[in-house]
């Protein structure tokens, strides 16, 4: 049985290379793993996730470890019959109490997070009223009145009063509306979520903060942003600043110096993003805006450069053609940018 | 051959009725049409389900590619895509509406129409009958009919990429508004009324394939055959038949209400003050979530409708070619029941981040985990199958090994997305697609693959050929870790599901390479179907011929001549003594003991407490 001792080593080799390059595809990236949160309750349901880890993965390692073991050690010998080994309770009791322990566990650490999480917030938080539609985010702010106007269906006008505010209710006047999102840093912020159209969800994948925009209903989440946009990029900056190599994986980082052709040309400038070639109307690619193909035709091998970061709200419930691309910015700021951005808005009421 | 079988009824005539009636068709002369198209014998109609999933799965991988070539090279201009989708793909590249109605069909067949009604039906009607001893199912006629209209229905399905507007484009969930209101996206129109069209048929078929199935576990069983004697295919079938019977209703009912809100103006799922651009809706009452139950109290048993019957299969294949008794015989029938039981109590872990009540969260939760425990049972006994055994690698082996490995992998990422608060950041990102494609998709095609190599000297009385077979299960299982296993850490960082293009956002697009990487790998493993196509369709005709026991297993079916007859067995039908994994037993020469071998001709073997 030549064939069944190839079969059983292929078989432990292939699985036990899996493992390894399971590892180090981790140990290489790094950075792929959960990328940490920058909210309160982001960094505990992280926790959770990082503990669900410790658990499941040496149970990943054994059991796969334990298949590719068995096949290897018994492939078939007509010289040898098999175990007849039908049944053992009691190892049958104890994996069915052990798994049942340890998810007990989970699940009373899971239920107190997410009890935590979506408990009423804050009386002082930030109130922000989230309106989505095809293929956009509209956002208000209820003023120095501290509450929101009345917004009616049939005001709805995507060009001029997206969300429908009437202005005949007095306490719309002071509202503010933007279509960006601006934070302060360390304060409760409550997102009060509807949609206009159909389902969208409000997802900020830094701040762990996803909940469906539902027509017909508000939804709402609330959150505590711990870093302020520019400590962030400056943070992704110190850690991903490096000479790198000029190829494809260059796209879309910062260049951190001015680079030039033999002729003194800027290819690029510092603060620069490193951008791919455009496309003419006829779709050919236009060769001379490509940064990458440039600076190796200038001979150049290695640039300083880091990876831009912005935070962002995107869509996660698909909603119509354009849902990979229903973005918004959202900035976290200190509080006293957060005040002066407030004090520089002018209700949408005076533009009537 | 009239006249043989004319003697073999006159050698069965007396013992049974049932006998006596299939007999009478028997002296008919059958004709091409009778006999191949509509039949009404069950193992025909098990070739039919096969002959027109293969056909589904064809076209479903093939819509995943085109997928993977917009994602893994977005804005790439490919002449031949341009030419193959004509205004779907102007300058050759797929256009937004075009790659939602890919996602939402892909889903739509790989998930119904191959992994439910193509691994059901054709294992379904092949094997029920064969390993229970039963010479049909009980409505042979009701089982035609279930196959015809699964057909109607994967036609209507197919029809709805000749529409306009372009096939239905509201993913496989179909979720209203969108999938309501035609203003909201193209899809909407015409491809979603086909696609409603063709489930509803679907699921009628479903239903007359499930009553059947169940009745015919229940009431056909041969001599001997008692419940703890069937073989845990069978057992798994029958639990996912209830599934089905049971859920798909439900589905149904969904489905006319979504009918209604479309055409008559309703407002099941339709609330108030709907404003599409620019434009009020009149509708009024109506709310979206309860689509979401509706469908998902159906979707959630429909994964264990695609999963259970290839654990059922790959329980037996590894038995089998182990050499080596199922560890944990009973333990496996309880595991299938209590995961068929909590299948239906935990559908709104679908639902955690979709604005209902967080209370009933954490209720879903707590049911969601429990589905663990049976599954580690399952995978403990498949792994102590395996220890001290005496393994062939038969192709049917591989994958049937395969197919542990990629539970274990894809069944450990459901921990995660099982608690609300975790699940917050992975809900709808890729990290879902890697989990249900690696336990659902992966799997249960792992099952099937299974069950071909392994049944197929018993549907066509040849052999595969097994070269083919192993290279077909290498090629298939490395790639598909290299296409699935990379997702989770998209999915970590957040990157959402049915994405057109990950170039629209900073944070996306750092997965630039690894994106372009698993487009690869699908195209390799795309590629390797050709040798399962190839191999299956070869051997047909021109495979080795089959013995009448060709792995030496124990269940009914290879009693059975190897010429299959109608009636299934010529003579009496075997008469059921011991369970079906009596193999390697201390004593007995051999290492198997078929069923139908009395305990009085095995007395060196019997031992206290045999099945
Ligand atoms: C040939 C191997 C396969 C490849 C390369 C593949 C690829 C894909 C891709 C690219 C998506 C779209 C992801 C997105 O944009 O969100 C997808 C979605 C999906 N696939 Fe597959 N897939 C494969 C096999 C399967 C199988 C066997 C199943 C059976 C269960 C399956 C079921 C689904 C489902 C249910 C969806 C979700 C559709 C939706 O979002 O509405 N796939 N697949
Ligand atoms: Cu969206
Ligand atoms: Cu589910």
């Amino acid at each position: 049985m030549k064939n069944s001792r190839l079969n059983a080593t292929l078989f432990f080799v292939a699985g036990i290379a899996f493992l390894i390059l399971v590892f180090y595809a981790h140990f290489q990236n790094p950075q792929w793993y959960l990328p940490a949160a920058t909210s309160v309750h982001g960094l505990v349901t992280d926790h959770l996730f990082d503990i669900t880890m410790w658990i499941t993965l040496p149970v990943f390692v054994i059991t796969q470890g334990l298949l590719f073991l068995f096949v290897f050690l018994y492939p078939h010998r007509d010289d040898k019959k098999a175990d007849y080994y039908p049944n053992n309770h009691k190892l049958e009791l104890i994996w069915t109490i052990v798994p049942a322990i340890v998810l007990t566990w989970l699940i009373v650490q899971g239920l107190q997070t997410w009890a935590n999480i979506k408990s009423p917030a804050p009386a002082d938080a930030e109130v922000i009223e989230v309106t989505a539609e095809q293929f956009a985010w509209n956002f208000r702010w209820s003023g120095k009145d501290g509450k929101f106007g009345r917004n009616k269906p049939e005001l709805m006008k995507a060009s001029t009063n997206p969300i429908g505010i009437d202005f005949d209710d007095s306490l719309s006047h002071d509202d503010i509306t933007s279509k960006e999102i601006f934070i302060p840093v360390g304060k409760t912020v409550l997102f009060n979520i509807q949609a206009k159209d159909v389902i969208h969800s409000f997802y900020l994948p830094h701040f762990r903060v996803k909940m469906d925009a539902v027509p017909g209903m508000r939804t709402n989440f609330w959150m505590n942003p711990t870093m302020t946009s520019a400590d962030k990029k400056e943070d992704v900056k110190r850690t991903t600043k490096g000479l790198k190599e000029v190829d494809e994986r260059l796209y879309g980082q910062v260049s951190d110096e001015t680079y030039k052709d033999a002729n003194g040309n800027v290819i690029v400038e510092k603060g620069g993003i490193i951008k791919r070639a455009e496309r003419d109307q006829n779709g050919n690619l236009v060769k001379s805006t490509d940064v990458v193909l440039r600076l190796s035709k200038a001979g150049i091998k290695k640039i300083m450069a880091y990876h831009d970061f912005n935070y962002v709200l995107a869509c996660a419930e698909l909603c119509g053609l354009g849902h990979y691309k229903m973005r918004a910015a959202i900035t976290v700021v200190t509080q006293q940018e957060y005040d002066k951005w407030m004090s520089e808005q002018t209700p949408d009421f005076e533009y009537q | 051959m009239e006249t043989s079988t004319q003697t073999q009824s006159t050698a069965v005539h007396s013992h049974t009725n049932d006998v006596h009636i299939h007999e009478h068709e028997h002296h008919h002369h059958q004709s091409f049409i009778s006999k191949y198209i509509f039949s009404l014998d069950h193992k025909t109609i098990g070739k039919q389900y096969l002959i027109t999933a293969i056909f589904m799965a064809i076209v479903g991988m093939s819509l995943s590619l085109l997928m993977r070539a917009q994602l893994g090279w977005p804005g790439e201009q490919f002449s031949f895509i341009g030419k193959l989708l004509g205004k779907f793909a102007e300058g050759g590249i797929i256009k937004p509406e075009y790659y939602y109605a890919l996602v939402t069909l892909h889903g739509t067949i790989m998930v119904f129409f191959v992994l439910t009604g193509g691994l059901s039906g054709t294992f379904f009607n092949l094997l029920i009958p064969l390993q229970i001893g039963t010479r049909d199912m009980a409505s042979p006629l009701l089982n035609a009919l279930s196959y015809w209209f699964f057909f109607a229905s994967s036609c209507v399905m197919l029809s709805s990429f000749f529409v306009m507007a372009g096939p239905a484009s509201g993913g496989w969930t179909i979720y209203p508004p969108l999938s309501a209101l035609p203003e909201a996206t193209p899809g909407s129109g015409t491809g979603m009324t086909l696609w409603l069209v063709s489930m509803s048929l679907f699921i009628a078929s479903g239903l007359m394939g499930g009553i059947n199935y169940i009745s015919t576990v229940i009431n056909m069983r041969t001599k001997g055959m008692s419940l703890w004697k069937m073989p845990l295919t069978v057992w798994s079938f029958f639990i996912t038949a209830i599934l089905g019977v049971l859920s798909f209703p439900v589905l149904f009912s969904g489905a006319i209400m979504l009918v209604f809100d479309r055409s008559f103006g309703t407002s099941f799922f339709l609330p108030d003050g709907l404003v599409v651009a620019d434009k009020l809706l009149n509708h009024s009452g109506g709310s979206p979530i309860l689509w979401q139950h509706l469908f998902w109290f159906l979707g959630h048993p429909e994964v264990y409708i695609v999963l259970l019957p290839a654990m059922g299969m790959v329980s037996e294949i590894l038995s089998v070619n182990a050499r080596k008794p199922i560890f944990g015989y009973k333990a496996m029938v309880y595991a299938i029941m209590a995961i068929g039981f909590l299948s239906f109590i935990v559908w709104a872990h679908h639902m955690f981040q979709s604005g209902m009540n967080p209370f009933l969260g954490s209720v879903f939760v707590f049911t969601t985990l429990l589905i663990a425990i049976p599954s580690a049972v399952k995978t403990f006994n498949w792994l102590t199958t395996l220890y001290r055994s005496n393994i062939i690698f038969t192709p049917a082996m591989l994958y049937a090994l395969g197919f542990v490995s990629l539970f274990i992998t894809g069944g450990i990422t459901g921990i995660f997305l099982g608690n609300a608060a975790v699940d917050i950041q992975l809900h709808d990102t890729y990290f879902v697609v890697a989990h249900f494609h690696l336990v659902m998709g992966a799997a249960s095609f792992f099952g099937l693959f299974a069950g071909v190599y392994h049944w197929f000297p018993k549907m066509f009385s040849k052999m595969m050929n097994n070269t083919l077979g192993k290279w077909h299960f290498w090629l298939t299982i490395i790639s598909l870790y290299c296409v699935f296993f990379p997702m989770h850490y998209m999915g970590m960082a957040g990157v959402p599901r049915r994405y057109y293009a990950f170039t629209e956002y900073e944070w996306t697009s750092m997965f630039t390479d690894l994106n372009r990487f698993i487009s690869i790998w699908a195209l390799i493993g795309g590629a390797a179907q050709v040798l399962l196509i190839f191999n299956f369709f070869w051997s047909m005709f021109k495979g080795k011929p089959a013995t009448a026991n060709p792995w030496k297993a124990n269940t009914l079916e290879w009693t059975t001549p190897i010429k299959p007859v109608h009636g299934n067995w010529p003579g009496e039908i075997p008469e059921v003594h011991r369970w079906p994994y009596d193999y390697s037993k201390p004593g007995h020469e051999e290492d198997y003991i078929p069923q139908h071998i009395p305990y009085s001709e095995t007395g060196s073997s019997n031992r206290k407490g045999d099945y």
